[in-house]
């Protein structure tokens, strides 16, 4: 007995000792292989993946050497569907770069991946961009603006207008899109957030609140709010989304990644972003068949993500858009009009220059790289 | 993709996968309440609390991690071993205040309940007299810490006061390392002052699960709690705390932490399992020691046996002596010898008359304040008396005063300085040690030593390695017997060819200044 004891201690011991070591050891590869990256690229490891490229055949030379980017998305339309159709159609391998997708549920999750040094390069939607405001992080990529967030109803537990939300439990998840759309809905029939009572919610668990009727409405975006509406039927009703509010706000979403990376690898950002904005210049004219790209990768059925293919506003992202709106400015009044609604919301203190967390630089070098 | 050669490849195809967090929770929870069925004692009820809270915190994270994913397909498998459990947690509708705030709990409760563990095992006097006091003060903290995590509290505490939560922070970690710290500080104090070996092997279990727990803990236990309903706290990232899933420590450390838990968790287990059965052997013991002894059959047949010798046996010397007085010269000699050893029969007949009657009566005793040495010298006289070539050696530093009934006690060290002379001992040393509550005399001699085998079954009833015509086997029945009723403990050790040392531990005499 004793003599087990001492074993297992000194086991623990080597064990312990050597975790320790090992994420040091770790730790210092990362950082060299980072400041690699820029320099030296590492080894192609494997050839594109899958379908044949569309537009333009990547050229199947000699091994090319390639760049590892861990990415953080989320699985839905809007946040999956530049990046899988620029890895599909090997825009990506153009520009030698290797793409390892890690699945989040939200940004603020993401960007923590990021600061922990887990992460690259995060897609996110509207409601992180508060932290990009706050210096957390840095966009370099604009994605489409997003029509993703529903308010739904249930019309059995009484809740068939936005008035009857009074007094209803409504599930939500702070500081996101859908939040905002929650908002302004419930103060266009003169509510507060206070009239109602909120049940914090992430947004998979709303999915089967809603559905088995535990709450009586919800504030959600794709594609919880299509898995919804399809289980319930008659029984959900939509009562708000983003096309209600178009004038007071539009949802950006964005390729964002940490200041620190964004300083020691700006070629890696810049091809990443040629590659992203030829998806989604490819994605406007397929888009079907990227939904079925990204159904395929993030695991959910064929059916519901077709059904998503108009959560966005897909015309708000892609070559042929950025060449516009990078040089009138209408790249930046979007990121202003997002900070005024977050400003309007109390979220964030006080105005930020955008220039200050928006590289419009890199925008522009990658639409330059894919035109020169 | 196959890598035929690949370390990690192999490691995470093999068992160790099969050691991720969820097993080892079951494991941990099944074997804290199997102690607590088993032992049915304050201890185990704050190991199984402790367990308990390891328990909330963790499914707590895994139901959080389910949520926010960030996880490669293969670390799934690793943290919640099957796709279809993840999917499960990912989509279970709970609030995340109510998934924060019992995250919160066992995070918070943990440390307290570390703590009163090794408050309960310390034997340090000052700890000992105010642990009423020092429990209620140890809950300060963490109550304090629960009504700040309270999701509704913590908002509106929190609200635009970031400082607040950089303190709140960095002052629960601070308490909780000091709980720990003072945990582990106390039961290593305890382990140290521990000499006799059999019960330091015994308090080394506790200390070894309370380890494994604790290891467990600090995976996590760093973490704020309240990240969990304060998704867009943009501070938390601030000051570079945030999100309990770490990739670095999935993916790089992967075999690393798989070992790591398994072997904490494998060392936990056998400590508690270890700490569990010592206790149980002790109860099974006394059932299985009573069970034999009502077996009168058994009883009755072993009485009436050596009766009938003991009669047989002066049915010869009766015959001798009727033999001897039909003689026409009568020697008186002779049948004076012949009286002698009747009388030494008789003599010898009542004693064992009177051990076995004892250990059949009511077991009832007169405690009484007494002098520990007195009762030691007491029981040595007596044995002194038969005149045999034994050295016994007393070693007593001082001479403490114990509750004890002094004829039972030491006629019970009596029977035991008489088996260390059955087993051909020529030197006998009786020791007094202080050990945690208990003063310890240790009877140690260099006799013939006792098998395995028979240390298993010796302080059973009837049962002697001795013949039978002289010796009923009832000694160490009845010695083991009067200890248990002095509160103590008796314990054996032993090696064939090198002799035999018995423990007897009688809790300490405390008398109020």
């Amino acid at each position: 007995m004793k003599k087990i004891f001492s074993l297992i201690l000194a086991m623990i011991l080597v064990v312990s000792v050597a975790g320790c070591g090992n994420t040091t050891k770790q730790e210092e590869t990362k950082a060299e292989t980072k400041k690699e990256e820029t320099k030296q690229e590492e080894p192609k490891k494997e050839e594109p993946k899958k379908e044949e490229p569309k537009q333009e055949e990547p050229k199947k030379e000699e091994p090319k050497e390639m760049t590892k980017v861990r990415v953080a998305y989320m699985p839905n339309m809007g946040s999956a569907s530049s990046l899988i159709a620029a890895r599909d159609y090997g825009f990506f391998a153009e520009q030698g770069i290797e793409v390892v997708l890690t699945k989040f549920s939200g940004g603020p999750a993401e960007i923590a991946a990021m600061a922990s040094g887990d992460i690259d390069i995060s897609q996110i939607g509207h409601g992180a961009h508060k932290l990009c405001i706050q210096g957390q992080a840095v966009i370099f990529q604009m994605e489409a603006s997003s029509l993703s967030d529903e308010v739904i109803g249930n019309v059995e537990r009484g809740v068939k207008t936005v008035a009857d939300l009074k007094g209803k439990k409504v599930a939500s998840t702070a500081g996101t899109s859908a939040d905002i759309i929650l908002t302004l809905a419930l103060e266009s029939v003169g509510l507060t957030k206070d009239d109602v009572e909120i049940i914090e919610m992430d947004a998979n668990g709303v999915v089967p609140a809603m559905v088995s009727g535990k709450i009586d409405a919800c504030a959600t975006w794709s594609p919880g709010t299509k898995t919804i509406l399809k289980e319930m039927g008659d029984k959900a009703l939509t009562l708000a989304n983003n096309a209600d509010y178009v004038d007071k706000a539009t949802f950006q979403s964005s390729f964002i990644t940490t200041e620190k990376y964004a300083k020691s690898n700006e070629d890696v950002l810049v091809r990443f972003a040629a590659a992203i904005q030829k998806a989604q210049e490819t994605r406007l004219d397929n888009l079907e068949e990227v939904a079925k790209m990204v159904a395929k990768e993030t695991e959910i059925s064929e059916e519901v993500m077709l059904g998503t293919i108009g959560e966005s506003n897909w015309a708000t992202a892609g070559t042929s858009f950025m060449k516009k709106a990078l040089a009138d400015g209408t790249v930046k009044k979007f990121y202003e009009n997002q900070q005024r609604i977050f400003l309007n919301a109390g979220a964030i203190e006080k105005e930020v220059p955008v220039e200050n967390y928006v590289l419009f630089d890199i925008m522009q070098k990658a639409y330059d790289l894919n035109n020169k | 993709m196959i890598h035929p050669f690949s370390m990690s490849e192999i490691f995470r195809n093999s068992i160790l996968e099969e050691s991720m967090l969820i097993i080892s929770l079951s494991l941990m929870t099944i074997v804290s309440i199997y102690m607590v069925i088993r032992r049915r004692d304050i201890l185990s009820i704050y190991l199984l609390a402790v367990t308990i809270c390891l328990v909330i915190m963790f499914a707590g994270i895994i139901t959080n991690i389910a949520k926010i994913g960030g996880y490669n397909q293969e670390q799934i498998v690793f943290l919640f071993l099957f796709e279809k459990i993840q999917k499960v947690l990912r989509d279970w509708p709970i609030t995340l205040s109510s998934l924060g705030y019992s995250v919160a709990i066992g995070r918070t409760l943990f440390p307290y309940f570390l703590l009163l563990t090794a408050m309960e095992c310390s034997m340090i006097a000052w700890v000992r007299r105010k642990k009423k006091k020092l429990q209620l003060l140890a809950l300060v903290i963490p109550v304090m810490f629960l009504i700040y995590y309270y999701p509704n509290i913590f908002r509106e505490l929190v609200n635009s006061r970031f400082w607040l939560l950089v303190f709140m922070i960095y002052a629960a970690r601070i308490w909780i390392i000091l709980y720990v710290a003072l945990a582990f500080l106390l039961l290593g104090i305890e382990y140290f002052n521990i000499t006799m070996t059999y019960c330091r092997r015994n308090f080394r279990l506790i200390v070894l699960g309370n380890i494994g727990l604790s290891a467990f803990y600090f995976i996590y236990a760093i973490q704020d709690p309240a990240q969990i309903y304060n998704m867009f706290i943009g501070e938390y990232l601030e000051i570079g705390s945030i999100t309990y899933i770490r990739q670095s420590i999935i993916q790089y450390g992967y075999i690393s932490v798989a070992i790591f838990i398994l072997f904490f968790l494998i060392m936990g287990t056998i400590g508690m399992i270890g700490y569990t059965t010592l206790n149980y052997i002790e109860e099974r013991k006394d059932l299985i020691l009573k069970k034999k002894f009502n077996s009168r059959s058994l009883g009755i047949s072993i009485f009436a046996h050596n009766v009938k010798n003991q009669l047989l046996a002066s049915r010869v010397i009766y015959k001798k002596m009727e033999k001897a007085l039909n003689e026409d010269e009568m020697d008186r000699e002779q049948l004076l010898k012949y009286c002698r050893n009747l009388m030494a029969f008789n003599e010898d007949m009542l004693s064992k008359m009177n051990s076995f009657y004892n250990s059949l009566k009511d077991s009832r005793i007169e405690l009484r304040p007494c002098d520990l040495k007195t009762v030691v010298e007491e029981a040595v006289d007596r044995c002194k008396s038969d005149k045999e070539e034994i050295e016994i050696i007393l070693d007593f530093q001082d001479s403490p005063t114990i509750l004890a009934d002094s004829v039972r006690l030491s006629e019970a060290l009596t029977n035991l300085i008489t088996n260390s002379k059955e087993a051909e001992a020529t030197k006998i040393i009786i020791r007094l040690q202080k050990e945690r509550l208990y003063h310890v005399i240790v009877i140690e001699d260099n006799g013939n030593g006792i098998t395995k085998k028979v240390i298993r079954k010796i302080f059973e009833p009837f049962q002697s390695t001795k013949p039978s015509s002289t010796n009923w086997g009832l000694g160490l029945y009845y010695v083991r017997r009067t200890i248990k009723n002095h509160h103590g403990n008796i314990h054996i050790e032993s090696k064939v060819g090198e002799g035999t040392t018995f423990f007897i531990m009688l809790p300490k005499f405390l008398v109020n200044s």
